[in-house]
């Protein structure tokens, strides 16, 4: 399963969002059944609530291959568990996407 | 002069009077000291008592001389739950063998002063409030926050951030945040959002000023320059030039750029230059004049939670206005600093 994250927000929130895009047939088994039993528990397509606290990182987290699922968003500390995996890879190998253009 | 004042405990102001004409110099002048610190609590509970609605301070109930921080910097140890950790030092505690833990503790102190110094505010919540700093939070943690109690310090990934204590203008801001908490309160999405970050900025950068001996001048006016990694060096943002802080700045300078939809970080680039315009036009220290035009904004009651960029810019000039004059240099610059940036007031 492929699954795309973005991290946006934080003291650093001006920067564009940070991404990445891992394949959980790339992880240990037990990582991946991990992360994918967390990805079930998440609430797909739901909009997103107020940030808890200034300065707070949001996760944004869809699956290319399933588009009907839409795009859980996530509050950093709801990042935990088996989306420790998600985090960890997104820290070490995320890219900082392009600069927005401006009006 | 005598350290302690033995009047200052609860006199009655019949009797304080009468002392205050004794024929005993000594006494005399105690008295008289004795009423002008008692005024001075009468003033601070009838101005608490006037700022209640809309604003989360409480009434004043216990008279405090204020001016002395009281400051607790505990250690996280990598944790991530919002919980304080370990004290790893205390108010008046020697510093410890942990850069991050002094840092912390020697920012917070420098943004009490700043406030006390600048605006007589005691504390967060103006009443005293202890400064909780939490460190070593999460495993290379790149961000800072303030999660409406405590402010929290990542040690950074190397590649975006690094230790963030180290920077005493993240500090202020992670404060200030507390302080637009209790006062305007204002909610963080869209302008109010825009708004309650650019304060943090604003007063972070003054903490930074005052602390190093810069003024408006020899400032940088760069926010996050002491806790950028390689990727987003030389600093986070620039209240001079927003959007040039770094290759990947996303704040617009102007309304013209307004991000519809963007970070709250994002479009706080626009006030965070109209406040360096003023600055920068006056000259002299940011706190010497734009510091308290927008101190008395942030505290002033027509400013509701959820203000727009024109409604904010409109209280910044009532302000000046009010304290400086109509016709005044600081007006004037107000004014102009809204119109660069093209906030209509």
């Amino acid at each position: 399963m492929r699954i795309r994250v973005r991290r946006a927000g934080g003291f650093a929130g001006n920067i564009p969002p940070l991404a990445a895009e891992l394949d959980t047939a790339q992880l240990p088994a037990g990582d991946a059944t991990r992360l994918e039993q967390a990805l079930d528990a998440l609430r797909w397509g739901a909009t997103a609530g107020p940030a808890p606290h200034p300065d707070a990182f949001r996760y944004e987290i869809d699956v290319p291959d399933e588009p009907e699922r839409g795009t859980a968003v996530v509050q950093e500390q709801q990042m935990s568990g088996g989306l420790d995996v998600l985090r960890n890879h997104l820290q070490e190998h995320g890219v900082i996407e392009p600069r927005r253009g401006r009006g | 002069m005598s350290a302690h004042n033995h009047l200052r405990c609860i006199l009655p102001p019949s009797l304080l009077d009468k002392l205050a004409r004794s024929d005993d110099a000594d006494l005399r002048a105690a008295a008289l000291d004795a009423m002008a610190l008692d005024n001075r609590f009468r003033i601070a509970r009838a101005e608490s008592a006037s700022r209640i609605g809309g604003r989360r301070a409480a009434p004043i109930t216990f008279a405090r001389i204020g001016g002395q921080v009281n400051r607790t910097i505990y250690d996280k140890h990598h944790d991530t739950s919002q919980t304080l950790g370990k004290v790893v030092r205390a108010e008046g505690q020697p510093a410890a063998d942990d850069v991050a833990v002094t840092e912390g503790y020697d920012g917070l102190g420098e943004t009490y002063d700043y406030y006390w110094s600048t605006f007589q505010r005691d504390s967060i919540n103006g009443q005293g409030q202890s400064l909780l700093g939490c460190v070593h939070f999460g495993t290379d943690y790149p961000n800072a926050f303030w999660d409406g109690h405590a402010m929290f310090f990542g040690d950074g990934d190397g590649r975006f951030l690094t230790r963030t204590t180290a920077g005493i203008d993240v500090i202020g801001h992670e404060l200030t945040h507390g302080v637009t908490q209790y006062e305007a309160n204002l909610v963080y999405s869209g302008q109010s959002g825009a708004l309650n970050e650019s304060i943090s900025d604003v007063f972070g950068i003054q903490v930074k000023q005052r602390a190093l001996g810069l003024n408006s001048e020899t400032s940088d006016w760069l926010i996050g320059a002491d806790i950028v990694g390689p990727e987003l060096a030389p600093a986070l943002r620039s209240m001079k030039d927003p959007g040039q802080a770094n290759p990947h700045d996303d704040q617009p300078a102007d309304m013209d750029g307004y991000v519809d939809g963007g970070d709250v970080h994002t479009n706080s680039g626009i006030p965070n230059r109209a406040f360096y315009l003023v600055a920068s036009k006056l000259g002299g220290n940011a706190w010497d004049a734009a510091g308290p035009i927008w101190y008395a904004t942030l505290r002033d009651n027509r400013l509701n939670s959820t203000a727009t960029f024109q409604e904010f810019a409109r209280l910044t000039l009532a302000n000046a206005q009010q304290t400086y004059g109509r016709q005044s240099a600081q007006a004037e610059a107000v004014s102009g600093a809204w119109d660069t940036v093209k906030v209509p007031l």
